[in-house]
């Protein structure tokens, strides 16, 4: 008895949505980042990977059980953030856009050779151990890793999150002042320069969480951040500076990729996500939920 | 036939109507001005005649031709220049290759030319520079010629805004608020130029201004605007006594 | 401050400044034309690929430094260029010819890359640009039939019409001619009116076009000469290391080229050779310093990545103008004796105007 194809598509597109949250995780952090103070953070995806050495040291390093670990590892990533933040991109405003591409793309360097030369962590792929490893949940003839469904209960809860917050708490509604008018927002009060910092925390900790989710199924290791690269594709499906269209995309994306692996011929799936970059900026630019900007003179 | 016919023009952002309905003809050689309180359209309409913006309704037609929908790129090779509100000059340029990109418009050279440097390009480069420097002696520039825009105080770098579009030898001007910014000497300075570039160069102005007492002085024609819309259309003096012009600059019943 | 006292327009537009500068670049000349006979092998080795990196950052300074746009994917073009030489000289092609079809491809490359990406606001570039060198990337590894995927390419030595460049002297002959033809036709878009446009784009969307500039078009030839280039660099590296797989090729060296113009000068030609040099010798300064460093930190593989990375920071936090902007303030410094003063070369902290929102 052969395995229904219709089975094989759907497993297929259920490996696509997790991998496509993880996606949307890092691009969520990357278009956050980016709607606030207009960098464009090629390093993003290092953050990822140094988030889930955090928590791999935490976890597997350090005893610490799973879900604390976790938490303190988004901390200190996001205090990592803030750090960056302050230290490289605070001296740099004001110079033009090549530059700080250029100074996010060697933090993202400096980031890989660092990691790689801390005793413990290294070169190697290390497991980062999690309670759900092994686990499968069954929907009809469907079979779904645990962890699959781990990823996306978690983005789903950490998006809901992300709104309220953005909504609702009087912070949230800061930052997306100064992410609209930065000008504006300093005229009414809010200490802009700390919305800046606290941004790039939120970011940091979003990427970490994606590192730590990601670790199942990629591994802990250095060149995790690649990975992470195809953020861009799904901020620019999504449309550059649209926050449900990051996650949007990162989703679209996923399961491009995982359809492609399975239906298209072999390397078809590593370029798939930035093929559709690509398509995208050729027939639609602003992406799915993009404004088109208009020019102020 | 006018040099410029605005007809029926209008774009909308959104649900605001920017600009709505105008229609103006300007003579050759006639110097215009349009004036409004802030956010009446003015700049709007230079954009639209610029082509920054894409109008919604109605055409523009210079000297015979329809340029309602040309790239923007071609505006200034139909013979319209113009200059900014806020000042948009090549910051990290000096003064004279700012006034130098002004004569773009008459490059005839291509890429292999240009990358083998032949005489050809040489001679262009020569006859651009001594357009240039007439440009430069015209406004004073002289002093700053070699000088870094982005040190210069703000009253120079409006006159350098000038000279650019000076140098690309156009029919017709769009000074927005050419004045602002400019001390009692530079307005006056500012007067004998415009009348200057009409008198001599046979060019037909068209300017937004603040300031009534440039506008008095040298316009032959005044628009008011309000709202995106025409409010009153006459010599200054008429404009100016317009009941209804009062109103929309000083709030009226 | 030395003042040019110019008595005709024509001066403006010189090759050389003056009489001074032409003597020293001619010193120079005379320099790298007795080099071949005077130093050894491996300095020799080191200059070729200087000159590679040169032909590749005159490209790249004048699409980024000069024009403005930032590209990540320029290793896509090097790849192409390596890659089409190679393969074409497999199949009988002589060099002259797949030199040409090598810079061609990859101008042809940049022109299709270059269309979509260029028509928005500057980040899209960098994007676009990564996405093209991935998939370049992975073209090459899948076509097997034609690039051999990933066991990579051998190739042949550099040979024109019966020359053949069995020597490390006679690469750098050729190497040194296609270098010096590159830098010289830079600075001569550079000083033309093209190269005006282009500095205009970078400073000014906006005003450029109402000039008369039309951007698609000035954008498109910067981005395309700068991969025709690339693609020359790419080919003669070929024949330079004589075998090419695709690994060789990954964004690292895109981030070399950043890397090379921007330490070097960014908006200048001497920055191109600066940057190159700097490029060039980081890694060979890296592995003498390996012996005087503590155990630990010496043996890691990430040692030359992470002194990269470092001294990118460095200068992009302390010194932005490069290294000619250094050399220019020791050149002030002198010149101006004893009358220098710090702020002398110090510029204006321009905001960058974001042009849309």
């Amino acid at each position: 008895m052969g395995v229904d194809p219709l089975i094989v598509f759907l497993q297929a597109v259920v490996s696509g949505i997790s991998i496509g949250c993880i996606y949307a995780l890092v691009a969520l952090g990357f278009v956050l980042i980016y709607k606030a103070t207009e960098v464009v953070n090629f390093a993003q995806g290092e953050l990822m990977m140094v988030g889930a050495f955090f928590a791999y040291s935490l976890v597997d390093l350090g005893g610490v059980p799973f879900v604390p670990g976790v938490l303190l590892a988004l901390v200190a990533t996001a205090a990592f953030g803030i750090l960056l933040n302050h230290l490289l991109l605070r001296p740099l405003i004001g110079s033009p856009a090549f530059t700080i591409v250029l100074a996010t793309v060697a933090v993202s360097t400096l980031l890989r050779a660092a990691v790689a030369m801390v005793p413990g962590w290294g070169v190697e792929t290390h497991r980062l151990s999690n309670p759900l490893a092994g686990e499968v949940v069954s929907i009809g003839k469907l079979a779904i890793s645990a962890e699959h469904l781990m990823v996306i209960a978690v983005t789903l809860l950490l998006v809901a999150l992300l709104y309220l917050f953005f909504s609702r708490a009087r912070i949230g509604v800061a930052l997306q002042a100064t992410s609209q008018n930065q000008l504006a927002a300093g005229y009414a009060g809010i200490n802009v320069r700390r919305m800046f910092g606290l941004i790039w925390g939120i970011s940091a900790a979003v990427a970490a969480l994606a590192g730590v989710l990601l670790a199942p199924s990629a591994f802990v290791h250095v060149n995790m951040g690649y990975i992470g690269l195809k953020a861009f594709p799904a901020a620019v499906l999504g449309g550059f500076g649209s926050l449900p269209g990051a996650v949007v995309g990162g989703l679209i994306i996923g399961i491009i990729e995982e359809l492609a692996g399975l239906y298209a011929p072999e390397g078809v799936k590593n370029v798939a996500a930035y093929v559709v970059l690509l398509a995208v900026l050729m027939v639609r630019p602003q992406g799915l939920f993009g404004i088109s900007k208009r020019l102020r003179v | 036939m006018s040099l410029l016919e605005i007809a029926d023009v209008g774009i909308s952002f959104g649900g605001l109507r920017a600009v709505d309905g105008v229609s103006v003809s300007v003579e050759e050689r006639e110097i215009f001005a349009i004036i409004g309180p802030n956010g009446a359209g003015k700049t709007t309409l230079f954009n639209l005649i610029s082509r920054i913006y894409e109008p919604t309704t109605g055409r523009i037609v210079f000297a015979g031709r329809d340029i309602t929908q040309i790239p923007p790129h071609e505006v200034v090779r139909a013979g319209i220049a113009r200059t900014f509100q806020n000042i948009n000059l090549f910051d990290n340029a000096t003064v004279l290759d700012n006034l130098m990109l002004g004569r773009y418009r008459h490059c005839r050279s291509g890429l292999l030319r240009q990358t083998l440097f032949t005489p050809f390009v040489r001679r262009e480069k020569l006859a651009d520079r001594r357009k240039v420097e007439e440009v430069i002696d015209f406004l004073e520039l002289g002093k700053y010629r070699d000088v870094l825009v982005a040190g210069l105080p703000y009253g120079v770098r409006k006159i350098v805004e000038l000279g650019r579009a000076l140098a690309a030898e156009p029919r017709l001007l769009l000074l927005d608020e050419p004045s602002s910014g400019l001390n009692v000497e530079e307005t006056n300075d500012m007067v004998f130029w415009i009348q200057d570039l009409r008198d001599d160069l046979d060019m037909t102005i068209v300017m937004i201004e603040h300031d009534m007492s440039l506008v008095s002085a040298v316009s032959d024609r005044v628009l008011a605007m309000s709202s995106g819309r025409m409010l009153a259309l006459g010599a200054a003096a008429e404009v100016q006594r317009d009941p209804g012009v009062a109103a929309a600059y000083l709030g009226g019943p | 401050m030395k003042f040019y006292k110019k008595t005709s327009y024509a001066e403006d537009f010189r090759l050389f400044r003056d009489g001074a500068a032409a003597f020293w670049y001619a010193l120079l000349a005379l320099a790298l034309v007795t080099a071949p006979f005077v130093l050894p092998t491996y300095y020799l080795s080191q200059l070729v690929l200087i000159g590679i990196y040169v032909v590749a950052g005159a490209g790249l300074m004048l699409l980024s430094g000069f024009c403005g746009q930032i590209s990540l994917g320029h290793s896509a073009f090097f790849a192409v260029g390596a890659f089409t030489v190679a393969v074409l000289e497999k199949n009988g092609i002589p060099f002259p010819l797949a030199f040409l079809a090598a810079g061609i491809l990859s101008a042809a490359v940049g022109f299709v890359v270059g269309l979509p990406a260029l028509r928005l606001a500057g980040m899209y570039l960098a994007i676009a640009t990564l996405a093209a060198a991935f998939i370049v990337t992975e073209v090459i590894v899948r076509w097997e039939s034609v690039t051999n995927g990933s066991s990579g390419l051998n190739v042949a030595k550099l040979s024109i019409l019966g020359f053949v460049a069995d020597s490390e002297k006679k690469l750098y002959a050729v190497v040194a001619v296609v270098a010096l033809a590159a830098m010289l036709a830079v600075r001569n878009i550079v000083r033309s009116p093209l190269g005006l446009a282009m500095m205009a784009i970078r400073d000014s969307e906006t005003a450029a076009q109402s000039m008369g500039v039309p951007l698609m078009r000035v954008k498109l030839t910067a981005f395309a000469v700068s991969a025709l280039l690339t693609g020359l660099a790419g080919a003669l590296y070929a024949h330079k290391i004589q075998f090419i797989d695709p690994d060789q090729f990954t964004i690292l060296v895109s981030i070399e080229f950043l890397v090379m113009i921007f330490i070097g000068g960014i908006g200048s030609m001497h920055g191109v050779v600066f940057g190159a040099a700097f490029v060039i010798a980081l890694p060979q300064l890296v592995a003498v310093a390996k012996d005087y460093l503590p155990q630990t930190i010496a043996q890691q593989s990430g040692l030359q990545a992470a002194v990269y990375a470092i001294v990118l920071l460095a200068f992009i936090l302390a010194e932005p103008t490069g290294l000619y902007g250094i050399w220019r303030r020791i050149k002030t410094y002198f010149s101006m004796f004893p009358f220098y003063r710090k702020g002398s070369q110090r510029r204006v902290k321009s905001f960058a105007k974001s042009e849309t929102w």
